[in-house]
């Protein structure tokens, strides 16, 4: 009976092990949260950055500028794009940077379970005030539980650009394009829409219904975060955005081939979808009328505002921000960098550096939308000049003008899993898999399950 | 054999060697399998969440939420769905292919050869080729199709056809199935085929009576294997649909261990993640047992055996 | 193996007969499906950012920059190095200590064998999903994520296929040979170093391709081990996928996928050099595992 004695004393050792680790693992949960850390310190010693990607002549500027402001400070910097599982796995390795670059509407995640700080006292002890400092929708989508979680940069509003040449050719102006009235729009989209075997040829509309999430619903009457940042996704107003997102898309040719067309367009290339006329009006962010300036010759441009169920424009987007982890190390330079970064010398010297490029590559300046009220005017004043072509220069106007009417989703700690639910009942609904009660009814119970997952425990 | 060696007695210097030989088994068994499976069954009955590093009891929680999420249940059935499809055609494409190559006189090691290079590219290559190709409007794929008078459909969107291009993905890369195929079918003794050829039998009944049967244990070993594979796809799945968070997924490219690394590595709950890994392990034993039971009364075995 | 002709027969044999022609006809068929893709992914990487939706086989225009410009847009060096790195210390790893376990089992009589061959064979049919997450946090607890060790620590340790190939070698080789040097005085070590893995060349070789094949393909555990460091600290197989997102314009990216397809192509040359150099091993490995059926 040798064999039966190794197996039980295999047996033995093993749940030995098992426990052992298991409780190891107990031990070393700490919490993260409740910490506060004395923002007023001196910036000195090394920071450690993370996520802040956007290398390109506005971020170099405003790192130089930020650079001379805190001698003290040694940068050192991951460039790599923000992505959740990353974050988890610095957590949880403990080598978390000091401050990390993230989309706003990510932010409630981490606040809720305590893992980045509470920004309140980095705003005081540094004599900043966010009201004066940055537009109202901007700090809302940074608010949860009545504090300000990260330091918010950049607010670029949506519109919708016109393609003039497809809408003259198909008899549709300006005033068709319209989102407060489906009916218009509806009509104005078939006279566009083309189709050859069953494949678009030309968009009449392209709602972004993926990217513009949060624009679609908010604007159009919906409401998506309530009290303490639980989700809404079946709030009944949310049904209306759903059904005309659906009529937009299923009266050209469908969400799956809708879907494969926008896919193969050529975005960034000569071969746009405004050059090869593939839309006739299109819902877009602000930079993406820098991508198109150097064709504002060989597509004819112009522009109007999203307008809300209520027939106003309206503009609603997240932005980037900088958060602090509870465990980082140096939070009170984390704190004071990411307040230089947005600050309006920062922002001045960022606006000098692309207006440098801009004059480089004889190209057009539309301006720098910082989120901060402050440096949008003056950078709009003393750097945007007409372009020699009044439809662009009308697209670049449309933008400036409907950063007044920003209006944020506001801040769940569902976040990123919100955003996916909602997603997902939009393709399903699109593609005609459940009816918009139903699939917005399925993605609140998901995201209702995040969110207690991630608040509630 | 066994027999004869129970009655020895063994040799005690001979067996503490041997059980030093294989020391370095032993612990990384009990570390990383026995260890380990222990270890996430006691997460599993924990609420663990790894950012923060808190984990605190949390009974049959998990289960229970296991039973409630209509995801899990959901990507079980895209799994299944996935698996039934696949393995049987994998099978039937690689025993195809082995015949061919078995029989063909001229060429059989180059066309091996070519057939085996989908197997050695990366899982990343193929999801950016076939993330192309299967374009509904512009890929290759629809393309060829629409020659041929077919409109196909839109892979990689339309929910009902989002699986099927996994598959298509899978049978690609069949040719590890094929070789063993082809080596079970190298050993088939050729005069049985003669004898059978006089009896005047043809080749349909000589396949079905002779071949079938004596590589009835290549197509068990591959259809289990498989099955486990099926059961665990992932890197197609994630790469072509959840790989970048700000693009559009059907639900229906949801597969089990797709939802199980989102689990745990994006939403942060280990214990959840945990039971669902136990969850299928215990389908998957089910399935193999089920397999083996059903196996044994087709398989023929060898003689030598 | 590859030359197994069975009953040599006359020159009729030799002679192409309809069957034969038809035969011959369904596998080049089959050549070219297998073919395209990777023909497709050759000529994408040489068309122009616009261009590789287009699928044609032959590129409208050609452009060669590609090769040249993609060392500028990705670390493709840095992902190279750690891959053929890490490939390497997994492949020799698990191949010795494999071989070292493999002759455990299959020279020395010891209680309880059986049963824990048994077990090694068990282990080959365990999901990897089931063991992912304790792994994960075995590794944490060593404090060594973040460091390769992740990706091939546990080969330290043997691999159930692996030991199953090498152990069949072993047994395959005469036990003669040993007994005679057991009365030379050799020592059990001496046993496995001098006679048994000189001999064991060949399967060790399979084992060691193999892994390293499995290694280098390995997506998702470089996923969870090594995406939280910096782009340069990817493998190449992460780096692709990395990339994908990077270009995709879901993602903000310019939809410059023709360095997708260059880097991806990069990528699986090595693999396609590995497999002409070692395809009898590779074959000879596969069919190994299938006899075991």
């Amino acid at each position: 009976m040798r064999g039966r004695r190794s197996i039980t004393l295999t047996a033995g050792l093993v749940l030995a092990l098992g426990v052992g680790t298991f409780t190891a693992a107990c031990e070393s949960g700490d919490a993260g949260g409740g910490a506060t850390a004395n923002f007023g310190a001196d910036a000195a010693g090394t920071l450690t950055a993370w996520a802040f990607d956007n290398a390109d002549d506005v971020g170099k500027a405003r790192l130089g500028y930020a650079a001379k402001a805190l001698p003290g400070v040694t940068l050192t910097m991951d460039q790599t794009g923000f992505d959740a599982q990353k974050f988890t796995a610095r957590l949880a390795s403990g080598e978390v940077p000091d401050v990390v670059q993230m989309d706003r509407e990510y932010v409630g995640t981490y606040a809720a379970q305590g893992l980045i700080l509470p920004l309140d006292s980095c705003f005081t002890a540094n004599q900043v005030d966010p009201a004066q400092r940055w537009y109202a929708n901007v700090l809302d989508d940074v608010r949860y539980k009545d504090q300000l979680w990260a330091v918010p940069q950049f607010y670029q509003p949506p519109a919708i650009l016109l393609n003039t040449t497809v809408m003259r050719a198909a008899g549709v102006t300006p005033a068709d394009i319209d989102t407060s009235k489906p009916d218009v729009l509806l009509a104005a989209i078939a006279k566009m829409y083309k189709a050859s075997g069953g494949v678009p040829t030309t968009l009449g509309f392209n709602p972004q219904a993926v990217g513009q999430t949060y624009l679609w619903f908010v604007a159009q009457g919906g409401k998506l975060v309530g009290d303490k940042g639980v989700p809404t996704l079946d709030d009944p107003s949310n049904v209306r955005p759903l059904e005309l997102l659906k009529r937009i898309v299923d009266a050209q040719g469908g969400f799956a081939r809708y879907k494969s067309f926008t896919d193969a367009f050529d975005v960034f290339g000569d071969q746009n979808q405004f050059v090869r006329g593939q839309v006739g009006a299109e819902v877009d962010a602000q930079w993406y009328a820098n991508v198109l300036a150097p064709y504002k010759d060989k597509a004819e441009l112009s522009a109007v505002p999203f307008r809300g169920s209520d027939g106003k424009p309206v503009a609603v987007a997240y932005g980037g921000s900088f958060v602090i982890p509870a465990k980082a190390k140096n939070p009170a330079a984390a704190c004071k960098w990411a307040l230089r970064l947005t600050e309006d010398g920062a922002w001045n010297a960022a606006a000098e550096a692309r207006a440098a490029t801009r004059a480089k590559d004889k190209s057009v300046n539309t301006g720098l939308f910082t989120g901060s009220p402050g440096p949008d005017r003056a950078i709009r004043e003393k750097f945007v000049k007409s372009s020699g072509n009044a439809g662009f220069d009308q697209v670049v106007n449309t933008f400036y003008d409907v950063v007044a009417t920003g209006r944020s989703a506001g801040l769940s700690p569902a976040g990123q899993q919100l955003k996916q639910e909602l997603t997902t009942a939009i393709t399903t609904t699109l593609l005609g898999q459940k009816t918009p009660q139903k699939a917005l009814q399925d993605a609140q119970t998901a995201a209702m399950a995040a969110y207690t997952s991630i608040a509630g425990g | 054999m066994p027999a004869a060696l129970r009655a020895r007695k063994y040799n005690r210097r001979e067996a503490v060697a041997g059980y030093l030989f294989i020391t370095p088994w032993i612990i990384g068994f009990l570390v990383f399998t026995l260890g380990a499976m222990i270890y996430s069954l006691a997460i599993s009955f924990s609420h663990f969440n790894l950012a923060t590093g808190r984990m605190r009891p949390g009974g049959l929680d998990n289960y229970r939420a296991l039973l409630d999420d209509p995801r899990v249940a959901g990507s079980l059935r895209n799994t299944l769905f996935f698996a039934v499809l696949a393995v049987p055609l994998e099978i039937c494409l690689a025993l195809l292919l082995a015949i061919l190559l078995n029989r063909v006189r001229r060429g059989a090691g180059f066309f091996r050869t070519v057939y085996y290079l989908p197997k050695m590219t990366p899982a990343v290559a193929t999801a950016a080729v076939f993330l192309l190709l299967l374009n509904g409007n512009t890929g290759a794929i629809n393309r060829g199709l629409r020659a041929a008078g077919i409109e196909g459909p839109q892979w990689l969107v339309d929910p009902a056809w989002v699986r099927p291009s996994i598959v298509l993905m899978a049978l690609w890369g069949v040719s590890g199935t094929m070789v063993i195929f082809l080596a079970a079918l190298k050993n088939v003794p050729r005069d049985l085929y003669e004898v059978a050829a006089l009896d005047g039998a043809g080749p349909i009944r000589q396949f079905f009576a002779i071949t079938l049967p004596m590589i009835s244990g290549a197509v068990f070993f591959n259809v289990i294997i498989l099955t486990i594979y099926a059961f665990q796809v992932f890197d197609q799945a994630y790469l072509l649909f959840w790989r970048d968070q700000n693009n559009v997924a059907p639900e229906s490219s949801l597969f089990y261990a797709v939802y199980l690394f989102q689990q745990a590595f994006r939403q942060f709950n280990f214990g959840f993640a945990a039971a669902m890994a136990w969850l299928l392990f215990l389908i998957l034993m089910v399935l193999t047992y089920l397999q083996v039971r059903i196996g044994n009364r087709y398989v023929y075995y060898e003689a030598e055996r | 193996m590859a030359t197994t002709t069975p009953t040599p027969r006359t020159a009729r044999a030799r002679r192409w007969t309809t069957g034969q022609v038809v035969l011959f006809l369904l596998l080049i068929g089959f050549t070219a499906l297998f073919l395209y893709p990777l023909v497709w992914l050759v000529s994408a990487s040489l068309k122009p950012s616009g261009q590789v939706f287009d699928n044609a086989l032959i590129p409208h225009t050609w452009r060669f920059g590609n090769y040249v410009e993609v060392w500028d847009q990705l670390p493709l060096l840095h992902w190279i190095f750690n891959s053929v790195s890490i490939a390497f210390l997994a492949a020799a790893l698990v191949a010795v200590s494999s071989s070292v376990v493999a002759f455990g089992f299959a020279y020395f009589r010891f209680p309880g064998r059986n049963l824990l061959f048994g077990l090694v064979l068990a282990t080959m049919m365990l999901p990897a999903s089931v063991t992912m997450i304790p792994t994960y946090l075995i590794w944490k607890q060593t404090g060594l994520l973040g460091t390769w060790v992740p990706l091939f620590g546990a080969n330290l340790f043997g691999s159930g296929f692996y030991i199953f190939l090498q152990r069949q070698f072993f047994l395959g080789l005469p036990r003669e040979l040993f007994e005679a040097a057991r009365i030379d005085g050799a020592s059990y070590w001496q046993l496995f170093r001098r006679i048994a893995m000189p001999l064991s060349i060949p399967s060790f070789i399979i084992v060691f391709l193999f892994e390293f094949q499995a290694s280098w393909n390995n997506f998702q555990a470089a996923l969870i081990y090594l995406n939280g460091g910096s782009v340069e600290s990817f493998t190449a197989p992460l780096g692709i996928a990395y990339a994908m997102t990077k270009y995709s314009p879901t993602a903000g990216g310019h939809a410059d996928y023709q360095y997708v397809m260059v880097a991806a192509l990069i990528v699986t040359l090595p693999m396609l050099l590995l497999f002409s150099g070692g395809q009898r091993y590779f074959i000879e490995g596969v069919a190994t595992a299938g006899r075991k059926g």
